[in-house]
Parts: C-alpha cells; structure tokens; sequence
C-alpha cells in the first residue's frame, strides 16, 4: 500500500556512514512496488548538506534520483542559524523550515524514518 | 498524541520539538536514559525503559517526573500514537 515517508536526517554528510545510509535508504523506499512518496529532512548537523559549496559528487547519484521522484528536500531553519549559516548560502534545491512547521509536517506523513 | 523517542544522540534536536508540540509525549530508551529531562516541560508525559535504566545502573530523577516502562508497554505506547523517531 502506497504511504507518505519522511526520512529525517541528523549527521553530517561526510564523515560516517549515517548519511549515505540514509539517502539509500530514501531512494530504496522510492523504488519498490508500491511507489512510496518519499521526502527528506535535514536536521541538527544534518543541514550541512545544503549548503551550496559543498562537494556534491559522492552524493549526486543519490539526489538525482530522489528528484526523478520528486522528493522533496526539507531543512531545519532554526538548526542552520545555531551553525553560524545564513540561508543564501542554502542551495535553492532545499526548503528551509521552522520548527513549527516541522511538528506539522511529521504529522503529515505515515512514517518517519531517521538516520 | 506524537510519541518522541529519544536517544542521547539527538537528543538536542528532539527536545526543541517536544517543547514546541503541544502533543508530545517522550520515551527516553538506551543512552537516552542519561539525558537530561529538566527543561521538558512539566505537563510533558515523560517514560523511560526501565531495562536500559537498570542496566545503565541509572535512578529514577526526583519527584514523579519519570515513568518507567517495560518494552512490551513501549510497544503498546509505539501502537497506539504516531512516532517521531530520534532513537
């Protein structure tokens, strides 16, 4: 049966395997029978992945493929600013969001999976 | 009600949430049995497992602030409310 999936993730993009394993594990719930909606959030440390400047070519397979399903790529505002970034320097594939509206948006889906 | 699971890791993050959330509840289970659970606010339910407690050598916080449970009533608890994972 076809269910809306949030995976959140909380780590860094480089420097341990929580994050990969996470965008595996959101393009895996993708792919499979039922097509699943799949969206990502990023919080805590996990907003360093939208930043622009990162170096992306490790991760790209993976994002190109959760956009081909229209993934959604959600980001912690409040998590940014405690990092000392600003949201230009956010690349224009992420939304940012509040906490506020995260309580909302985690209401909204039928799972939520975090890496 | 939103079920907060809650592991030391991510703890930070999760406790912003559950501040904010007019309906959560908090289920503190393995390292999140160390986290502390003064600025939760009070009308928050907040439960722990009593196994990763024990193991952890662990005491109950003072007052009646924390409610023990077994992994079976987290099962129930997991059953009966949506789940906000950060375990």
């Amino acid at each position: 049966m076809k269910k809306k999936i949030l995976v959140t993730l909380h780590h860094p993009p480089f420097g341990g395997t929580f994050f990969a394993e996470g965008l595996r594990a959101a393009v895996g719930i993708s792919s499979g029978f039922d097509e699943h909606v799949v969206d990502l959030l990023f919080m805590g440390d996990g907003v360093f992945c939208g930043l622009g400047s990162i170096d992306y070519r490790e991760l790209q397979r993976f994002f190109m493929t959760l956009k081909s399903v229209k993934a959604s790529f959600f980001l912690e505002e409040e998590a940014l600013a405690e990092r000392g970034l600003k949201p230009a320097e956010v690349s224009p594939d992420f939304t940012l969001v509040n906490r506020g509206q995260i309580i909302d948006k985690l209401k909204e889906y039928d799972l939520n999976i975090d890496y | 009600m939103n079920l907060y699971l809650v592991d030391r890791e991510l703890s930070g993050t999760a406790k912003a949430l559950v501040k904010a959330d007019e309906e959560a509840m908090v289920v503190l289970v393995q390292d999140g049995v160390y986290v502390d659970i003064s600025d939760i606010p009070a009308e928050k339910k907040v439960y722990a497992l009593e196994e990763d407690m024990r193991r952890r050598g662990i005491a109950d916080p003072p007052g009646d602030r924390l409610t023990r449970i077994t992994y079976d009533e987290l099962i129930d608890l997991i059953v009966e409310h949506r789940v906000n994972n950060f375990a």
